[in-house]
């Protein structure tokens, strides 16, 4: 885990990845990209945009069908005792007793094992040690998930979907000890959400991916400064020096949404984009140009 | 020690929320010089923000010479936020100009609106 | 898979399976005591027949020999046929097995997810299967040992209170080691059957019909138990007198009479060895564990190109 000063230590790295299921559509193609060690990275993009597939290869669940996937340092599936991965539906036995699922947390990952820490995360949800999966509501059930996978002290987490079934509370309190975790012990994580609030605080690093490849990659504050949002009386043409992912008229002028290339000219408001708002601005154009910042472009990648 | 409350609908960057809320904490004496700051886990742990939000606050404070950050112990105070603002003749030059936009006719958002201007000319987003 | 590399990431938790077992024990309790049930259950019934149960035909053996036994068996509960209950049991605990390892052991897993969870656990998924296929193997072997070992003591001791027939000789050729080495191909063809389907009711289904294809065969194809095709075991009926002479069945059934002036007071009767017994077994049995290799060499094969296996 030891990173040099120059380039901080990498805890994924993809190039060319691809997943092809059977004769439809491939769900990743030529997707590349860098994630450093110690980032909490957001992995958005719409529905069917390979977010499931991409995190299940690199929990060791799936063969990619082309390039490769490095986790870790090793093959997917290497470090399997440092990875941890939330499925989206929480698959748990259902005939075993928390007590039993947290149990079988320690017997098969001997080496990392925090009872305790497991043990807390089931008590702050008010749960009965001795109670049946089968009985759990939703929420509850990611609770239990969530405990086997911090139990383990993973140097990556890998969450797909981790918050959908939890209410508001629970949400927050749980979002708040995978971040405590991450303070403490320097945890990448990758998780895949819908919700951009919920991203928006918690992570530091964006993975949007799009048509099976990265579309924007990098910090969040890095991503944010390299777009604009600018108002003005201006036509389309005198933004023509930018990259403009996407624009509307609004009044007499336009309201658009720019990756800056040099200044913008007089006349223009210029204010920088929320999370959301660049999210949904790329979610809307998905023909704008990729975007990796330089700690998040894998080597080999082209990234236009 | 000091909890800090985000409110993720303000429009204000999360860090910059830390920093305000730790120099409102000094300003009303909750905090005073040599008290502990929370630590990065802890503020995370309760308001479920990124861990380097909060480093990047305490490093703001740090560098306006707040707080010190004692290795392998936490983050200190150093100095506190005088709460006596309130007598200086600054002071007092604001509250007769706003009296005065006031007869003018101003309402209070305008004020905001000149206020904001004037501030933004003056003390330039830079370090942003 | 690089297993080298394995090791030197999991130094600890690559050398002690022991977790691993543990888990697989308490995953699949119910079914261990299912097992542990019948294993003890027709081990007692056994038990039964080799002690109190043969008292009865026993008496009716040594009044009247081989005929008194088919006296004797007038009707349905009778000893000879209890003698084959056991038989049947193991059977259909091989069909068991063979539908427990499709459906409980592997398919359900993959198809609710579960087995992902494990394998994103500390354990790769060939130690994941090399687990979920030792675990019940161990218990089918030390059960099925059991039971037929206690079969082969009972035929030593009262194979002689059965009617002579197909029964007697279906029975002797179908206990030894094969009866052991059958339901571990139930466990192989079920777990490679649930690999492949990766959902719990067409593996069951698959399953059962694969083990029926196996049951089928072994029933009409030398070396196998074909129930028409083992050659006839002969057996010796005796008599003896009340000088202790021992001459051939004089074949009074009960007519005293006849009993009085042979001067007979006691029938032996016994099944004498075949000297085909030992070469159908052991070939049986090889058959069947070369079969069990290939389903399991299958799975593994199978699971390797699903999963990155590590």
């Amino acid at each position: 885990m030891s990173s040099t000063s120059s380039t901080p230590a990498v805890a994924m790295e993809a190039s060319g990845l691809g997943k092809r299921y059977g004769r439809r559509a491939a769900a990743l193609d030529g997707c590349s990209f860098r994630l450093p060690t110690g980032r909490i990275s957001a992995l958005v993009g719409p529905n069917g945009a390979g977010k499931s597939t991409l995190l299940a290869i690199a929990a060791g669940l799936l063969h990619p069908t082309a390039g490769t996937l490095t986790v870790l340092g090793g093959a997917p599936g290497e470090a399997r005792d440092r990875v941890a991965y939330l499925a989206q539906n929480k698959p748990l036995y259902p005939q075993l007793t928390i007590a039993e699922t947290l149990r079988m947390g320690a017997e098969l990952n001997p080496a990392r094992w925090d009872a305790a820490r497991a043990a807390r995360i089931v008590e702050q949800g008010d749960l009965d040690p001795k109670s049946r999966i089968r009985g759990l509501s939703g929420g509850q059930r990611t609770r239990v998930a969530l405990a086997l996978a911090l139990g383990k002290r993973p140097d990556l987490m890998l969450l797909d979907e981790p918050m959908a079934d939890l209410d508001p509370l629970a949400r927050h309190e749980l979002m708040g000890t995978l971040m405590a975790d991450a303070a403490e012990r320097g945890t990448t994580v990758l998780m895949s959400s819908h919700i951009v609030a919920e991203l928006a605080d918690a992570c530091d690093h964006l993975l949007l991916l799009g048509g099976g490849r990265v579309r924007l990659g990098g910090g969040i504050d890095d991503l944010l400064a390299a777009h604009t949002l600018v108002t003005g009386r201006g036509t389309p043409a005198d933004l023509a020096a930018h990259t403009v992912i996407e624009s509307r008229t609004a009044g007499r002028g336009l309201t658009a949404l720019i990756r800056r290339d040099g200044p913008v000219g007089e006349g223009w408001a210029t204010e920088e984009p929320s999370l959301e708002e660049l999210l949904l601005a790329h979610l809307r154009a998905p023909e704008a140009p990729a975007l990796l910042t330089p700690g998040t472009t894998a080597p080999e990648a082209v990234t236009a | 020690m000091v909890e800090y409350r985000i409110d993720r609908r303000s429009g204000v960057a999360t860090y910059v929320q830390i920093v305000q809320q730790t120099k409102q904490a000094l300003r009303l004496g909750l905090l005073e010089p040599g008290d502990k700051l929370p630590t990065a886990r802890e503020v995370v742990e309760a308001t479920a923000i990124n861990p380097n939000t909060v480093l990047k606050a305490y490093r703001e404070l740090e560098r306006e010479g707040l707080v010190e950050a004692r290795r392998g112990l936490g983050t200190f105070v150093r100095r506190t936020l005088g709460a006596h603002t309130a007598d200086t003749p600054l002071r007092a030059e604001l509250d007769d100009w706003a009296k005065r936009a006031r007869s003018a006719g101003l309402g209070r958002e305008d004020v905001d609106a000149f206020f904001t201007a004037v501030l933004d000319e003056h003390f330039p987003k830079g370090d942003q | 898979m690089s297993a080298a590399a394995v090791l030197e990431a999991t130094p600890t938790s690559a050398r002690t399976p022991r977790g691993l077992i543990h888990t697989v024990l308490r995953l699949h309790r119910g079914a261990l005591w299912i097992w542990l049930a019948f294993v003890t259950a027709t081990a007692g019934f056994l038990l039964w027949l080799l002690g109190p149960g043969a008292d009865t035909a026993q008496r009716a053996l040594e009044s009247y020999g081989y005929s008194g036994l088919i006296m004797a068996n007038g009707s349905a509960d009778e000893y000879s046929s209890l003698f084959y209950y056991p038989d049947t049991l193991i059977t259909l605990a091989s069909f068991a097995v063979a539908l427990f390892a499709g459906g409980p052991l592997i398919a359900r897993e993959l198809e609710s997810g579960t087995a992902q969870l494990a394998w994103t656990q500390s354990v790769s998924p060939a130690r994941w299967l090399t687990a979920k296929l030792a675990v019940p193997a161990a218990f089918i072997v030390l059960g099925t040992t059991l039971l037929t070992v206690l079969y082969h003591q009972l035929w030593a001791a009262h194979s002689d209170l059965l009617i002579a027939g197909i029964g007697p000789r279906s029975l002797y050729f179908s206990l030894g080691p094969a009866t052991v080495a059958a339901p571990l191909l139930g466990l192989a063809l079920g777990a490679l059957i649930g690999l492949t389907a990766r959902r719990t009711l067409p593996a069951l289904a698959f399953s059962g019909f694969a083990y029926f294809l196996v049951y089928a065969f072994r029933g009409n194809h030398w070396p196998f138990q074909g129930r028409y095709q083992q050659p006839e075991l002969s057996s010796r009926s005796r008599a003896f007198t009340s000088a202790g002479t021992e001459i051939r069945d004089p074949g009074c059934y009960d007519d005293k009479a006849c009993l009085a002036q042979h001067d007979v007071v006691r029938f032996t009767r016994e099944y004498l060895p075949s000297s085909d017994y030992w070469p159908r077994q052991l070939l049986e049995t090889g058959v069947l564990l070369a079969l069990t290799a290939v389903a399991v060499a299958l799975a593994f094969g199978l699971l390797r190109r699903r999963a990155a296996t590590g």
